[in-house]
């Protein structure tokens, strides 16, 4: 072969080369940006503590850090092991195996291991176990009987269980399970709709709000952290919160009235109902009113009614330009007549819908 | 000659499958209709003009003048043409080589002729490639401006008109130094050749658009299966034609590699030019197979035309060893034909895009609003079909183009994955498919019968079929009141399909259009592989007594061997089961065992299996039959002994799946008075599965 020739050939070869790398190099799938809580990308909070430690410390005290836990760990253990409730006729019981914790059903002798705590314990803590789908997906049982802070064990909400129907969970398809751990966690991995435990980060920390930390902390600062939530519209902003506690525009027209009892337990869904919060809208005085208004995101919510009721008080107390109480106007607590705590299937929650219940079918704060 | 007319009559007489035929036609129709760009007439989301604008029309012309016989004329005057070209170019060099090129081609058209748009891009590149040979043979104007007219035609006609430029400048680098061409004309010409490409209503980016059609920038393609790599390229290919097609490009490839270091020692500027034109095709081809016609024309006529001066010879009498090789490249071509052309001959239009299901599917009068479709295919159907009301929202080919493409791919894969209720993305963006079609009013999705992962997504979700066995299934929301009659009705007939005296039958020939045989000639129409479709329509939709009915149907009837799909059916009654009481019944763990070694498919490790050793052999031998589709035999081995409280259970299972309803309602509702344990609550739920109930639906 010419010197040419050889020439030509290995150019050629080169080229080739090069193509079938382009080829390969090309995605097959359509490449899609991953939900947020799937980025491999976590910082800890502690990473965090060290430049924003007062901010830290204050939210370790939250329940949003606690939204999933084991059941052995021991604030929760002690609500469970060793219980027995008797829920619509059947009876169901807690024990420790081991290392795990166990549900059984007394009557049908049927016995669930509990893998994961969802709650914080401040509304309820509810048990499921972990199942795998035939496709390899992961599924979740959630199970029948919940603890509630006033009333111990009793009915989880949704819950379908009977004398006839002996079960001890509800089974979850694998879309609802994954979503279940989506909004209880900050990061997972998650690979054809399974999945990895191990690199699941239980409880909301910095990162869930925060989307962007890992590159802020890796920057010194320098970069964004994520989301400027300060920049949000109130609806905007409300509706960050509502991804996981349910967004107003996702809600029917139809589904959106007074009488819709569930719609206590969807807190950003109820205030977007409130006069106070659709009078921003129309008012110019620069006053606003959103989740974070109320309710620190770094900090528990506030127990004291007092701190709510001058909330009110900066737009309906005597010294502004809000409507005042006729009824209560020197009241030091709104919360009471607007925002009063009612029960839905055993769960204890503050309406967000702020105005006067019709049907006064309350509970005292 | 006999064999390369054989084969050119197995690509001609086949029914016309495309994906894009419907989406073409209707093209078509609005063009005749006074639209300059027909997409945008159809499409509520695009906004662009469209360099291929004519591509229907003759198309829809042929339609509307012959009906699906217009079509097929069409098709036959498309192969025949080319495959005529084809010939004239080996005619005067036949060699064993030579003849293989062309009927390999010819094989190739296979996927163009299906169409009736990518038939301009086939035709562009023969007519380009004879011109400009032409051109730079004899150096006559007459050449440059008939070239030029062509180019001017095909940017009107074909989507991929682009690569009109890359094909010139092959065949000038085969000529370089030898052609009487002058540098100077050469660029007059090419810049003659580029104002004609730009006369179309897309103008300049009309140029920018064939790029990206072809090379499918953006991440995917116009079918939907994202960015072809060779892999799936093979796969998609070999899934659509069989194995003939993409075994027939790679063998045009090796002969033009072949050929290309044979000319390697001789001219260096012929090496580079098949070099060249292979490099390009295989780049094209193995990202999106919907380029393999014109790639595989390209290439051959290439190295056709360039293996003359190599090839020719002043002695024009065949050698013996020439006929040997020929007669053996005869042989296997009509083999291979011989073993693919039964089940792929045919006339009119593939029964896969028939329309009138779906048209049939749809009320009257529909409440304005827009529908999304996954797929070229579901959205040319409803683009035919033309309900007043509705307006398509986008095709993915055209959200490509326009950049709405992400948009499209985020909503589908929010309804896969059923994420309803909004979240957050890593780059940002808010997913969650429910703001994303309120905010487009949709009122309609449409989903091809193939997209099972999208079925099986939506089956959860408000969104409910509008039918059962159309090639498109329409989706409409629960609470709209237009459709609420027809999902009800829809509803009711998936529950009779899966829980009442329902048997499958293949679809009977009728003689139209969509028929392969199309005088209604034969008993039945349909074929394994479309029963297997509707199989996997039903599973998805949660229904896999319905599927295994037509499962069972294949095996008894056509002898076919289902063992997979079994196995899958069978997995998805055990998690279903298991789901609603927490345990397994012998009989199903049993059937699913057994059915997942015959597939040779590890059981999924989701299930707390029975201890299958207490089963009874009489069960065990029941769960034989009835996986093999003797069901009534499964049935008699069963009753003939004193069963157990599990038996008793598996027979009634299987008396249900044989329709046999009320025998199996009675034996389960015997067995719910006798058992304590927790079969009771498996029987519970079998006898409340009878009913039809909307909130279980």
């Amino acid at each position: 072969m010419s010197k040419s020739a050889y020439f030509h050939g290995c150019t050629f070869l080169a080229a080739l080369a090069i193509l079938v790398g382009l080829i390969f190099a090309r995605p097959t799938e359509p490449e899609s940006s991953l939900p947020a809580i799937q980025s491999v990308h976590t910082v800890t909070v502690e990473r965090c503590a060290e430049c924003h430690a007062e901010i830290c410390d204050s939210y370790k005290q939250t329940p949003h850090l606690r939204t999933l836990r084991k059941p052995t760990d021991a604030d929760v253990f002690n609500h469970f092991v060793g219980k027995q409730v008797t829920s619509r006729g059947v009876a169901f019981a807690f024990e420790q195996r081991g290392e795990a914790v166990v549900m059984t059903s007394q009557d049908s002798g049927v016995e669930k291991k509990v893998d994961w705590m969802f709650g914080s314990g401040e509304h309820a803590l509810t048990g499921v176990s972990v199942d795998v789908s035939p496709r390899g997906e992961t599924e979740i049982q959630q199970l029948n009987v919940s603890w509630f802070p006033h009333c111990n064990l009793a009915a989880t909400p949704g819950s379908n269980h009977s004398p006839e129907n002996p079960l001890l969970g509800v089974h979850l398809a694998a879309a609802e399970s994954l979503k279940c751990f989506e909004c209880h966690s900050s990061s997972m991995s998650v690979d054809d709709g399974q999945i990895d435990f191990a690199s699941l980060e239980p409880g909301i920390n910095c990162i869930r709000c925060h989307s962007n930390a890992q590159q802020h902390a890796s920057s010194d600062g320098s970069l964004p952290s994520g989301v400027a939530w300060d920049k949000l519209s109130p609806l905007e902003s409300i509706g960050r919160c509502g991804e996981c506690h349910r967004r107003p525009d996702e809600f029917t027209d139809d589904e959106l009235t007074p009488d819709n009892a569930m719609l206590v337990r969807f807190a950003p869904v109820g205030l977007s109902q409130s006069p106070c919060f659709k009078a921003q809208f129309d008012s110019h005085d620069g006053q606003r009113l959103d989740c974070i208004t109320c309710h620190d995101p770094h900090a528990p919510a506030a127990k004291n009614i007092g701190f709510y009721t001058a909330k009110c008080n900066a737009c309906h107390g005597s010294q502004s330009a809000g409507s005042i109480c006729p009824d209560s106007p020197a009241s030091d607590d709104c919360m009471h007549c607007h925002m009063p705590i009612v029960e839905n299937e055993n769960v204890r929650v503050t309406d967000h819908w702020i105005r006067i219940r019709r049907d006064r079918n309350f509970l005292e704060n | 000659m006999l064999t390369y007319v054989i084969i050119a009559f197995w690509v001609a007489l086949q029914p016309l499958a495309s994906d894009a035929l419907w989406w073409d036609l209707s093209r078509g129709r609005e063009v005749l209709a006074g639209s300059i760009s027909p997409s945008r007439s159809l499409l509520e989301l695009d906004q662009q003009a469209e360099s291929d604008w004519l591509g229907g029309v003759l198309g829809f012309i042929a339609y509307a003048l012959l009906g699906s016989s217009g079509l097929m004329l069409f098709r036959v005057a498309f192969v025949s043409s080319v495959a005529a070209i084809l010939w004239l170019s080996v005619r005067g060099a036949m060699t064993a080589t030579n003849f293989l090129f062309a009927s390999l081609t010819l094989l190739c058209l296979l996927p163009a002729a299906n169409s009736v748009s990518l038939v301009y891009d086939v035709i562009g590149v023969t007519m380009t490639l004879w011109f400009a040979n032409r051109w730079f043979d004899d150096a006559q104007p007459r050449f440059v401006v008939t070239l030029a007219v062509v180019c001017g035609l095909w940017a009107n006609f074909g989507a991929c008109y682009a690569i009109f430029l890359p094909i010139v400048i092959s065949v000038a680098i085969g000529r370089f130094s030898k052609s009487s061409v002058s540098g100077r004309s050469f660029a007059i010409g090419m810049t003659a050749l580029i104002a004609c490409a730009v006369l179309n209503p897309r103008a300049g980016l009309g140029m920018v658009d064939s790029i990206r059609r072809m090379i499918v920038v953006g991440d995917i393609d116009s079918a939907h299966r994202g960015t072809d790599g060779m892999l799936h390229t093979w796969l998609g290919l070999s899934t659509e034609y069989g194995v003939v097609i993409p075994v027939a490009f790679v063998g045009i490839s090796v002969l033009a590699l072949l050929r290309q270091f044979r000319l390697l020692g001789h001219s260096p500027s012929r090496f580079w030019q098949i070099a060249s034109v292979g490099l390009v095709c295989q780049y094209i081809v193995w990202t999106s197979q919907a380029n393999l016609s014109m790639a595989a024309v390209w290439i051959a006529m290439t190295c056709v035309s360039v293996g003359w001066p190599v090839n020719r010879s002043s002695d024009k009498r065949f050698p013996a060893a020439q006929h040997l090789q020929i007669l053996g490249c005869c042989l296997l071509l009509i083999g291979v034909v011989a073993i693919y052309a039964p089940n792929r001959l045919g006339w009119g239009i593939d029964a896969a895009q028939d329309p009138r299901y779906l048209q049939n599917a749809l009320p009257e009068d529909l409440p304005p609003g827009t529908a999304w479709a996954d797929s070229l295919r579901s959205a040319g159907l409803l683009a035919w079909i033309h309900p007043a009301g509705i307006r398509l929202q986008d095709v993915p080919h055209r959200a490509m183009l326009g950049g709405r493409l992400r948009r499209h791919e985020d909503i589908r894969h929010d309804l896969v994955g059923q994420r309803k209720t909004s979240y957050y993305r890593g780059d940002g963006s808010q997913g969650g498919w429910w703001l994303s079609l309120q905010d487009r009013q949709t009122e309609m999705l449409l989903v091809a019968s193939t997209n099972v992962e999208l079925i099986r997504g939506l089956e959860p979700t408000l969104w409910k079929p509008l039918t059962l066995d159309s090639p498109v299934l329409a989706y409409a929301s629960t609470g709209n009141a237009a459709y609420s009659k027809k999902i009800l009705e829809i509803l009711q007939q998936r529950h009779f399909i899966d829980r009442g005296v329902w048997a499958f039958q293949r679809p009977q020939s009728t003689g139209s259009a969509f028929d392969r045989d199309r005088f209604g000639l034969a008993q039945d129409v349909g074929s394994i592989e479309q029963s297997v479709r509707q199989a996997s329509v039903f599973a998805s939709m949660d229904c896999p007594h319905a599927a295994m009915r037509v499962l069972q149907y294949e095996q008894t009837h056509h002898g076919a061997r289902l063992s997979d799909q079994i196995a899958h059916c069978q997995m998805q009654m055990l998690h279903r089961e298991y789901a609603v009481a927490s345990r397994c019944s012998q009989m199903r763990a049993l059937a699913t065992t057994i059915a997942c070694q015959r597939a040779g498919l590890k059981v999924a490790p989701a299930f707390p299996m029975p201890d299958l050793t207490e089963s009874s052999s009489s069960l065990r031998k029941t769960v034989q039959l009835y996986l093999s589709g003797r069901w009534t035999e499964a049935i008699s081995e069963l009753s003939a002994i004193e069963p157990s409280e599990e038996d008793r259970y598996g027979l009634a299972m299987i008396l249900l799946e044989a329709g046999r309803i009320d025998e199996g309602q009675e034996l389960l509702q015997g067995l719910a008075v006798t058992t304590k344990s927790t079969m009771r609550l498996l029987v519970i739920e079998a006898l409340a599965s009878l009913e039809f109930n909307l909130s279980s639906s």
